[in-house]
């Protein structure tokens, strides 16, 4: 086994000289491709040299300063510091105590692959979101390295509550993972995506890139455009669903190539001291979420995923609201229960006491109908009326007005939530059905909210404060609210446990 | 688990009741009509540099300002008597609004600190605001405003001894 010797400064695996040099390509590349593109099929010269030449010269600079970067960066353990310096111009020095480590998680891009290191990356409780990054370790080495961090952090957690309690838990630190995805569960996952936003997404890039560029990549095509656009205008109704059929291709195998990017052998372990995911095919990212920091789960699906009965199941973490969007961690390609071993080892006393049932009141249904349904509906009538257009055109109309009413209704129909000693479940969703699972002492703070049309109703709209965010519930009766809330403060202020 | 056993009856448990909430100080109320009139006689500055030197007409802006001016008059006096705050000896409670009320309560063994201020105006009136802040987000923090000042300080005080008896 490698020694650490933390104790000296100690540099990173030699070939980070080469992980090094790409980084800085990347950077490079970046701010020179506007000027390659400007140029392009143009002769470049500057100062007697055309492409090539710069080109070598620019590479020779980044490597040399690739090496010195290498050369000046160094990580070891000063008193109760992990301490990281860094810098050929200006000198970093980055101080992290062992006390704000929060997790330490490795990455692997392509390079890194290739080179066969890792990357090890520390996310602290700081607000400050500075990058802590070593980028080029040696496989055992940035293990080791990981490891001793987190001995070292527990130490120091255990040291600061002065708790007897050892983690009890140990002995479910176990390294057989609970889930691995197969290539046939790959392909599942991929094809139930949400390929309408993965649609989306891809038309949005591309839309960007083109856009960025567009001085060379529309304008000189633009008098050949606008004749073929005549002809399209003319052909429209033909050639209408074969543009769908093409949206709908693409935006499927575009979900498909992200879904095996980055759940490529995707293994999950439950370890001793928090989840550990593992997974990625070019960028192989491990993520490691400590037990205490998970504020609550849930889990969701879509219509395509019920039919093969797979959800995924998402942790949340304490932290702003912007880390968590970073920080929200899937685990897709879960059967039903598969799910629920997962939830019966986190919170083994799930189904102890009884649960009470809330329901929303139908004003939720009511103003769905009138904003989602109804209003549009009317707007559209009304322009069509002033276009004088055939009756034709007018059928589309109640179609759409039932079927968001019937959605509205489904909708209406799955919020439920349920309370019992311990925990919340929030079930809510008819074509996208979500489950939220909070245990009480996870909750914050709590607020009633009543705007004048419940107080009409007697209604009351309920917010439940996590640390990773807030839930709320709207239209609950107000008796049945009033009682929740304060049933819900007994559990928090009555209960020791730590919610971190 | 700590409650698993217990039979509770939800009669039984403490009831967060309207007449527990302590009004604000008479003073906030002056001291909010006074905010926001500095904030209409602003736009007003506004309405008249265009007026005297650009081609917008006098009635144009003064009109729809002075008519929102009086409904603010009637907004906050109304709303004002929704206003108040409560403290148990396991959380606080604030509550405001009245077209759109608004009730939170922080238990206390979930504050992550607490913080007294007082801005220029509040200095004018005498008043203070004591900000309690939790790990649940900007939304669910409690301010707790219009306090006499040494009512701030001690309020304050009380919540960190509490606090911090609990963490």
């Amino acid at each position: 086994m490698p020694k650490l010797q933390l104790h000296q400064p100690q540099r990173q695996a030699p070939l980070g000289v080469i992980i090094m040099f790409f980084q800085n390509l990347r950077r490079a590349i970046n701010f020179v491709l506007a000027v390659v593109v400007v140029n392009f099929g143009r002769d470049f010269s500057w100062l007697g040299m055309g492409y090539t030449e710069w080109g070598i010269i620019f590479a020779a600079f980044f490597l040399v300063y690739s090496f010195l970067q290498y050369r000046k960066f160094y990580f070891y353990v000063s008193g109760d510091n992990f301490v990281i310096e860094r810098g050929v111009l200006k000198q970093e020095k980055i101080n992290v105590p062992f006390g704000r480590i929060q997790s330490v998680n490795t990455k692997q891009n392509v390079i890194q692959r290739l080179l066969n290191l890792v990357g090890l990356k520390i996310d602290t409780a700081g607000s400050q979101q500075q990058e802590i990054n070593i980028p080029a370790l040696s496989k055992a080495y940035a293990k080791e390295l990981r490891d001793y961090l987190m001995e070292k952090r527990y130490e120091h957690l255990e040291e600061a509550e002065e708790s007897e309690e050892e983690i009890s838990s140990s002995n479910v630190g176990q390294r057989e993972p609970l889930l691995r995805l197969s290539i046939a569960d790959l392909f599942k996952v991929g094809f139930t995506q949400n390929h309408l936003r993965s649609g989306l997404i891809l038309f949005a890039i591309v839309n960007g890139y083109i856009w960025e560029f567009e001085e060379y990549l529309i304008k000189p095509f633009e008098p050949y455009l606008e004749e073929t656009a005549q002809t399209f205008v003319g052909k429209g109704f033909i050639l209408f669903p074969i543009g769908l059929l093409a949206f709908v291709i693409i935006s499927v195998i575009a979900s498909l190539i992200t879904t095996v990017l980055r759940y490529y052998n995707f293994s999950f372990y439950l370890g001793s001291e928090g989840l550990d995911i593992e997974s990625g095919l070019l960028n192989r990212n491990s993520y490691n979420v400590p037990y205490e920091k998970i504020q609550y789960f849930f889990w969701e699906s879509n219509p395509l995923r019920r039919i093969i009965g797979y959800r995924t199941l998402k942790v949340k973490q304490a932290g702003s609201q912007a880390v968590n969007e970073r920080k929200l961690i899937g685990i897709p390609g879960l059967k039903a229960r598969a799910l629920l071993r997962i939830i019966q080892m986190q919170y083994p006393d799930r189904k102890s006491g009884r649960y009470t049932y809330y329901r929303p009141h139908r004003l939720l249904f009511i103003q769905r109908l009138v904003w989602l349904a109804l209003v549009p509906s009317l707007l559209l009538s009304t322009l069509l009326y002033f276009q004088d257009l055939d009756l034709i055109f007018y059928i589309p109309i109640p179609l759409f007005f039932a079927l968001v009413v019937f959605l509205s209704y489904k909708y209406w129909r799955s919020i439920r939530i349920r309370v019992n000693a311990g925990y919340v479940e929030i079930q809510k969703g008819y074509v996208f059905p979500k489950r939220i699972l909070v245990p009480n002492y996870k909750l914050q703070n709590l607020s009633l909210n009543q705007s004048f049309l419940q107080a009409w109703r007697g209604l009351k709209s309920f917010q439940f404060h996590t640390a990773a965010g807030t839930l709320s519930i709207s239209h609950l009766p107000a008796e049945d609210s009033e009682s929740l809330y304060n049933y819900l403060l007994f559990c928090i202020e009555s209960s020791s446990e730590k919610w971190m | 688990m700590l409650l698993e056993n217990l039979k509770i009856d939800p009669t039984d448990l403490p009831q967060l009741e309207a007449r527990d909430f302590t009004p604000l100080e008479k003073d906030y109320l002056y001291f909010r009509i006074t905010a926001w009139s500095l904030f209409y006689l602003m736009l007003s500055g506004v309405g008249a540099m265009l007026s005297l030197f650009g081609q917008v007409l006098f009635t144009f802006w003064l009109y729809p300002l002075l008519s929102l001016w009086v409904l603010m008059f009637i907004f906050e006096r109304i709303g004002f008597k929704y206003r108040g705050y409560c403290i148990r000896s396991l959380d606080v409670s604030f509550r405001r609004g009245w077209l759109f009320h608004r009730l939170t309560t922080v238990p206390l063994n979930r504050v992550q600190h607490c913080e007294f201020n007082q801005g220029p105006l509040g200095r004018l009136f005498d008043l203070a605001t004591v900000k309690v802040y939790t790990a649940g987000g900007n939304s669910s923090d409690l301010d707790i405003r219009g306090l006499r000042k040494e009512d701030a300080i001690k309020v304050r005080d009380h919540i960190m001894e509490l606090s911090s008896r609990h963490a």
